[in-house]
């Protein structure tokens, strides 16, 4: 019994490990690889940098002698060199920033680009600043900041980035749910040593034993897929509604208990559980296409 | 007092038994007898109420009782061995013991594990001989204090040493319920059996009775 569990267990995670690596495999990340010398080291400076490191395109290195970039960029190893100097946070404060960061790039479309995210994000920078100086110096630059960050309009990029990857969400989440059905009717074959007809005939003799049981199996049964599901989608870091795949996994297991408790030829059970699954799995998908029942 | 009246049971078109009437004294051991195919073990689960008569009733104390309240009262040991194969004997018994309120002691269990030489409480069912799962399977029956015993062949395939041991504890049982059982073996028959039902249409059984000068009731029959 403890080992049907164990099996059945295995057979999940080796899935799970399957999906992970089909994942990665769909996935390339391109990043565009910039050196950063940081010699103010103000909080500005900081911000400055972090906020370049947020965007999922820029890969951001460490730069530890400026005589150096020129070298890395003719060598390819990055696309754009920033070099932050000491005076950086003053400039900031007194929005003079235009000619007081170095900025070494390669040719080419991909330079560009990277000198468009560091810009945006220096300009992100100033926004305060700017209002700031607009309010008459009313308020001060923390409150500001706040309100900016508040109010700041959604990144384009992102915007269809976060898009395009729930699409890839909502394509992953209706094969991982397909997945998930086929794994809960596993439980046929890996927990058949408990199709014990004698003992659930003898538990008919007391109340609601006979329905207990099932209940329970099929409890166990539908938390084990479902921390599987949930672990998996941790891993991958994708989205996935968990609470709705589980409500979609209720009814096949209701269907897979009927199966599994009252049907008692086994080759009849596991014809009809295949069949059950391939048929669930199908609705599930034509819904899906039709934008989705819930 | 237990007594099945007017009981009609069918299997689509084949009828077991039409118009039954047959009673069960209380603090006695009631065997039928018959043939593969009478419809003893049929008779029980209906008595246990795990089958329903198309028409007639069962009746307790002279009442109409429902199968919800048959299975307050009874212990049912089929003729399978139902017990849970991958579970030990001890986790079968405490597994049956959370099913129903009213279970006996640990020290009861304790006696009538001794009573049938059960031992080996904490081996798989599957890993028992046969003689040892018919007292486990006997045991589950007697968990519940139950005052209408049902036995279905509670002897067959064990050793005669195992079967001396359960036919003793029957004898003792039925100062405390009523038993109905079923067998094949005569012997059994002699040796715990204050009342015998012959019930289908195979003469044999009367015919060994009536040899054997054992008085019997014939059932009312197809």
């Amino acid at each position: 019994m403890k080992k049907q569990w164990i099996l059945y267990g295995l057979t999940c995670i080796a899935v799970v490990c399957l999906i992970f690596l089909f994942e990665k495999s769909q996935q390339p990340v391109f990043k565009i690889p910039i050196l950063i010398q940081d010699e103010d080291q103000s909080k500005q400076s900081k911000e400055w940098i972090k906020s370049i490191q947020q965007s999922d395109y820029i890969a951001v290195q460490a730069l530890s002698n400026a005589k150096e970039a020129t070298e890395k960029i003719r060598l390819n190893e990055a696309s754009v060199a920033l070099i932050i100097p000491k005076d950086f946070s003053a400039n900031l404060a007194s929005q003079s920033t235009k000619g007081t960061v170095h900025l070494v790039q390669a040719d080419g479309l991909v330079a560009s680009i990277a000198t468009e995210l560091i810009s945006q994000a220096l300009y992100k920078q100033q926004i305060p600043y700017i209002i700031k100086d607009e309010l008459k110096n009313k308020g001060t630059i923390e409150k500001i900041e706040q309100a900016y960050e508040k109010n700041e309009p959604t990144n384009q990029l992102q915007k269809a980035t976060s898009t395009t990857r729930t699409a890839i969400g909502s394509l992953f989440n209706t094969f991982f749910m397909c997945g998930l059905i086929s794994l809960l009717s596993l439980q046929v074959i890996f927990l058949r040593s408990m199709r014990q007809f004698n003992v659930f005939n003898r538990l008919k003799l007391y109340h609601f034993a006979w329905l207990k049981l099932i209940n329970r199996h099929s409890v166990y049964a539908l938390l084990f897929v479902y921390m599987l599901g949930s672990m998996s989608v941790w891993i991958l870091q994708v989205q996935s509604p968990l609470i709705v795949n589980l409500l979609w996994l209720v009814p096949s297991q209701v269907v897979l208990a009927w199966l599994f408790f009252f049907v008692r030829t086994t080759s009849h059970m596991l014809w009809m559980t295949t069949l059950w699954t391939i048929v669930y799995s199908v609705i599930y998908i034509g819904t899906q296409l039709m934008g989705g029942i819930i | 007092m237990i007594a099945i009246e007017q009981a009609t049971k069918s299997f689509g078109e084949k009828t077991l038994f039409r118009d039954l009437n047959l009673m069960f004294e209380e603090q006695k051991v009631t065997v039928l007898l018959g043939e593969n195919g009478a419809g003893k073990s049929t008779l029980l689960h209906i008595l246990a109420g795990l089958e329903h008569l198309n028409t007639g009733r069962i009746l307790y104390q002279n009442s109409p009782i429902t199968s919800k309240q048959i299975h307050e009262i009874i212990g049912f040991v089929p003729q399978e061995i139902a017990l849970w194969d991958h579970l030990t004997v001890q986790q079968n018994i405490q597994f049956f013991k959370k099913q129903k309120k009213g279970a006996i002691s640990d020290e009861q269990i304790k006696r009538y594990c001794e009573q049938l030489h059960l031992v080996d409480l904490h081996q798989p069912i599957s890993k028992l001989s046969g003689g040892t799962k018919r007292k486990a399977n006997l045991l589950i029956g007697l968990l519940h204090q139950p005052t209408f015993l049902i036995l279905d062949e509670p002897t067959v395939g064990i050793d005669l040493k195992s079967r001396y041991e359960i036919q003793a504890l029957i004898r003792q049982l039925k100062s405390t319920c009523t038993i109905v059982m079923t067998t094949h073996h005569l012997d059994e028959v002699e040796a715990v059996a204050d009342h015998i039902i012959t019930i289908g249409k195979d003469p044999f059984y009367k015919q060994v009775l009536q040899e054997k000068g054992l008085p019997f009731i014939e059932a009312n029959k197809v």
